[in-house]
């Protein structure tokens, strides 16, 4: 960085004792644009955090880091060249050095051929680029044929991701934290993390529940869109320990910038533990929600408090006020007070047409929970308990 | 009626009518011209205005002034009132203004429908603004938070402003077409005798490019919309999977449009530039017959990459692959524009007035903004810089040197032909300098925001975003009202100033520099004759 | 509202037409847009996805 400027004030000075006093105007051009220059190679040479990308975490991401230097490489000495003809010209060729115009330049031999030499030229350096552009494209784009690759599935939600491991059943749902937990990874944090090991062949199938969605965490380098209705997928392996983060990158709507991803990537002895921890938690949920047992409202509504602020609050927002027009208030709605066999269907099947999508694929106890809460919450006090035998039934 | 006319056709004899009917009712292209310069710059302030509260929210993590449905409608607006209020408008106001100038004719070849094409632009103006306005009444339903994309299914959520924005899209539309339709039935049939096409102003042939180019790909974006509209209200699935439709099918149809869009902005800077650059360089431009072939060959080429701008939408390596060199093959047409631009200014006798500060800031940046998009092309690199901050970066560098300032120095190269005044050279300059450096303090750090991981179009970011958001902001506000200068440089040559030549520039060649200063109502009654 | 005096009756009738015949061509790409690219789509849609 220091050498750079320097360089730069070297150069404008050393233009300065050429300069007729009339004219500064290319200088200061000059000075600026070697700035700007200057800041250009400093961010070539350097793959420091918050100026280039991060470093990769897997070979994929690696080959399209490594296609990323070589183009912006190949762009800066092409800029430069550009440059130095540019102001070259703009230095001698000007009225006020007395340079008389050269009336006849185009029609030289240079100026007969010049629409065939230079797109020859540009040709050349497009198949360079093209050509290693490719074969890394090839890798990046076709999900190699593997028996072991872990498949996980990457569905977008507004505004929420939800990552299921395909193999194992393992679910994981990942939500943003409010900026008092989070501290200064606020919008970079989230509750449950994408946990991934390394030394495997890694598929991401990406589809959405709504609307577009996009998967992106620079170290991993591969971004998709999430489509509702369709399944795109990337691949990558990983290398590299560590937790890397990420955001959704498709507008979304409303809380866009509220969708981080924080990739966990561990060892695989790791992972396999961590497995085996997250199947033991859900069977003892799905153990919990299906005996036969009768909650007490008050433990169900400190259940349903806690999952309504997870899962509910981003569109209708923990004061149960929503955020109308788009998402209706639930504090003294026709829904929460009225009619318990609706407001079970709406929790359950969602409603068509809007952004209130299926829940169904909570656990009976959950579901209960937070409709308990519901009817119960922000002066609703309708005193309904529902139990997860009404859910079960309604389903 | 009969009598209005009357007065009009006397009035065709004698110098402009006056009043409101010589602009409600004007079929003179130089009249209708100011009309679509005036609306341009009025657009521009509006524009500028919702960029700048976007950079102001922007300037510091967390949420201050917006919320995030008003931050992304404005956004939205933001593209579309630039692209289809401002840049566009502009062009067809330089192009009423000279295109009859510059090849010898009297006036447009077709003065009703002109006047027509251009006064559906404030009927548009307004459905755009109410679409903006209508969400903040009770029952208006939700701010237009799509982005100008306009994708479903997002913007199948959005409440009714988006019909208001669909109805406004229709409108823009049927008036760049109109407009498109009069260009090119003059330049086709209004030359002077003797002119042919090789021999045409390379301003009218940018434009002649141009409006083809909006004639085929408009109506798309209007088939577009409509089936968005469809889809919104009388219950098909043109985009809507669950219904055997498929969201990325709109996709296409935008880009189908949006790609050649680019070229329709940045063809008649080209336009410019080829006149601007030659004459302060005096000596003609290097290459004309390259120049119009480059031209023709970024058309087509434009026309069929327009998946580019949806790599990560899981299209097949085939499809992705032919995406790619077709962008990457669009450099070289490119590429000898820019370099036919140098060589002309190679071992010419320059001389710096502000419409040449425009140009050679154009070839330096526009250059550099080029570069970024061969980088963007490249598909397994742009799996990272999609949707990201360096994007933005990308296309403003592209836009604003390549099409904005492009206007600007039209502008100020013909604002003494139009006023019969020199305006402000002092002020024009120093209007120049806040303008370039205000830009490139916006911009350039957006490129490092977006590799470091910032997405496009987030209201709130991370705190390790900060410095670059703050820097850019600063500029933002430096490059916002800097062109409150510009306004002023404008006003004052329309009141007064220096007496302008007829040929205002000492190396102004072509027919316009011909006519005085300002030039008589009707531009060429008798048609000059070309050697 | 005056048209200029100054275009000859053939020249008007030379312009008439050619503005016809483009505001036909603008028509024609508006309305085969629809089939086009649904068409298109599913040939590219096939190729991702199948």
């Amino acid at each position: 960085m220091i050498n750079h400027h320097t360089d730069n004030s070297k150069q404008s000075s050393s233009s300065l004792l050429h300069t007729p006093a009339r004219v500064n105007l290319p200088r200061i051009i000059s000075s600026l644009l070697l700035l700007v220059i200057g800041l250009m190679s400093v961010s070539v040479v350097q793959a420091e955090y918050g100026i280039n990308f991060p470093q990769p975490a897997g070979e994929v991401a690696q080959e399209i880091y490594d296609i990323h230097m070589l183009t912006m490489r190949v762009s800066t000495a092409l800029l430069i060249i550009v440059f130095a003809f540019v102001f070259y010209s703009l230095y001698f060729h000007r009225k006020s050095r007395g340079y008389k115009a050269d009336q006849h330049f185009h029609k030289s031999w240079f100026g007969q051929w010049a629409w065939v030499i230079v797109p020859v030229l540009v040709l050349g350096v497009d198949m360079t680029i093209a050509g290693k552009a490719n074969s890394v494209l090839k890798k990046v784009w076709e999900v190699p044929d593997d028996e072991n690759i872990l498949d996980v599935k990457v569905t977008g939600h507004q505004w929420w991701w939800e990552f299921d491991y395909l193999d194992s059943g393992i679910k994981v749902e990942s939500r943003y934290i409010p900026e008092e937990k989070a501290g200064d990874l606020y919008l970079r944090e989230v509750d449950n993390r994408l946990v991934l090991p390394t030394g495997i062949k890694i598929r991401f199938l990406h589809t959405s529940a709504d609307v577009l969605h996009a998967f992106w965490v620079p170290e991993l380098a591969v971004k998709k869109d999430a489509i509702p209705g369709y399944i795109t997928e990337t691949w990558i392996e990983l290398d590299r320990e560590g937790v890397f983060r990420g955001q959704c990158a498709e507008l979304c709507g409303t809380w866009h910038s509220r969708m981080p991803i924080v990739v966990e990537v561990v060892s695989p002895q790791r992972f396999a533990v961590w497995s085996e921890e997250q199947k033991a938690l859900k069977l003892a949920a799905a153990a919990e929600a299906s005996t036969d047992k009768v909650w007490s409202k008050d433990e169900l509504m400190a259940k349903g408090k806690e999952l309504y602020d997870t899962k509910c609050a981003a569109c209708h927002q923990t004061t149960g006020l929503g955020l109308p027009p788009a998402f209706p208030p639930l504090k003294g709605s026709a829904i929460a007070i009225g009619p318990i066999a609706a407001h079970i269907d709406i929790v359950i099947n969602g409603k068509q047409g809007t952004p209130m999508v299926a829940w169904s694929s909570m656990n009976d106890l959950e579901l209960a929970a937070i409709v308990t809460y519901e009817r119960n919450a922000w002066d609703n006090n309708t005193g309904d308990v529902v139990q997860p035998a009404d859910i079960k039934q309604a389903r | 009626m009969t009598t209005t006319t009357m007065t009009h056709d006397e009035a065709h004899h004698h110098g402009a009518p006056t009043g409101w009917r010589r602009w409600l009712f004007s079929t003179n292209h130089k009249d209708i011209g100011t009309l679509y310069l005036l609306f341009a710059l009025t657009m521009m302030f509006l524009g500028g205005a919702s960029a700048m509260l976007i950079r102001m929210e922007l300037f510091q993590p967390g949420i201050q002034l917006l919320d995030p449905d008003l931050y992304n409608n404005l956004v939205t607006n933001h593209a579309l009132i630039m692209i289809f209020g401002a840049v566009m408008p502009a062009a067809a106001g330089l192009a009423n203004w000279m295109i009859p100038m510059m090849i010898g004719a009297p006036d447009m070849a077709l003065p009703r429908l002109n006047n027509l094409s251009f006064w559906i632009l404030p009927a548009a103006a307004t459905m755009l603004l109410l679409s903006f306005v209508v969400p903040f009444f009770p029952g208006g339903g939700t701010q237009i938070n799509t982005g100008w994309t306009l994708y479903p299914p997002l913007s199948v959520q959005v409440g009714m402003s988006m019909d208001f924005l669909i109805f406004a899209i229709h409108l823009l539309g049927i008036s760049s077409v109109l407009a498109s339709i009069n260009i090119i039935v003059t330049l086709l049939n209004m030359r002077a005798p003797g002119m042919t096409l090789m021999k045409m102003p390379m301003f009218c042939w940018t434009w002649l490019v141009t409006a083809f180019l909006l004639i085929l790909v408009v109506p798309v974006l209007a088939g577009g919309v409509t089936m968005l509209l469809f889809d919104r209200h009388f219950g098909t699935s043109f985009f809507d999977a669950a219904g055997g439709g498929d969201p990325v099918l709109f996709q296409h149809l935008f880009w189908f449009f949006g790609h050649p869009e680019v070229y329709v902005l940045l063809l008649p800077s080209i336009g410019v530039l080829s006149h601007v650059i030659p004459t302060f360089s005096r000596k003609p431009l290097f290459g004309y017959n390259s120049m119009v072939g480059a031209m023709l060959a970024v058309a087509t080429i434009g026309m069929v990459v327009w998946a580019h701008h949806q790599y990560t939408i899981g299209m097949s390596l085939g499809a992705v692959t032919y995406f790619m060199i077709g962008t990457i093959l669009i450099s070289i047409p490119v590429g000898l524009m820019i370099f036919n631009f140098i060589a002309t200014m190679w071992r010419g006798s320059m001389t710096f007035e502000t419409p040449m500060l425009f140009a050679v800031g154009i070839v330096l940046m526009f250059t550099f903004g080029g570069l970024s998009g061969v980088m963007l092309a490249v598909v397994p690199a742009d799996m990272q810089y999609h949707d990201s901050m360096f994007v933005v970066a990308h296309f403003h560098y592209v836009l604003m040197p390549g099409a904005v300032f492009g206007l600007f120095a039209g502008v100020f190269y013909w604002l003494p032909k139009w006023t019969g005044h020199m305006y402000d050279e002092r002020l024009g300059k120093i209007f120049f300098w806040t303008n370039v450096i205000g830009f490139n303090i916006t911009f350039f750090p957006q490129h490092f925001l977006g590799l470091a991981g910032m997405p496009r179009r987030i209201i709130d970011y991370n705190v390790m975003f900060t410095e670059f958001n703050v820097v850019s902001s600063i500029g933002a506000m430096i490059f916002g009202l800097s062109h409150l200068l510009l306004l002023y440089i404008v006003i004052k040559a329309i009141r007064g100033g220096k007496k302008a030549r007829s040929r205002s520039w000492e190396g102004a060649t072509g027919l316009e520099w011909e006519l005085s200063s300002p030039p008589p109502f009707h531009s060429w009654t008798v048609a000059p004759k070309i050697k | 509202m005056a048209i200029p005096e100054n275009q000859s009756p053939e020249l008007r009738k030379k312009n008439l037409r050619l503005m016809w015949l483009l505001f036909g061509f603008a028509l024609m790409v508006l309305l085969t847009s629809f089939p086009f690219w649904i068409g298109m789509f599913r040939i590219v849609g096939d190729q991702a996805l199948g």
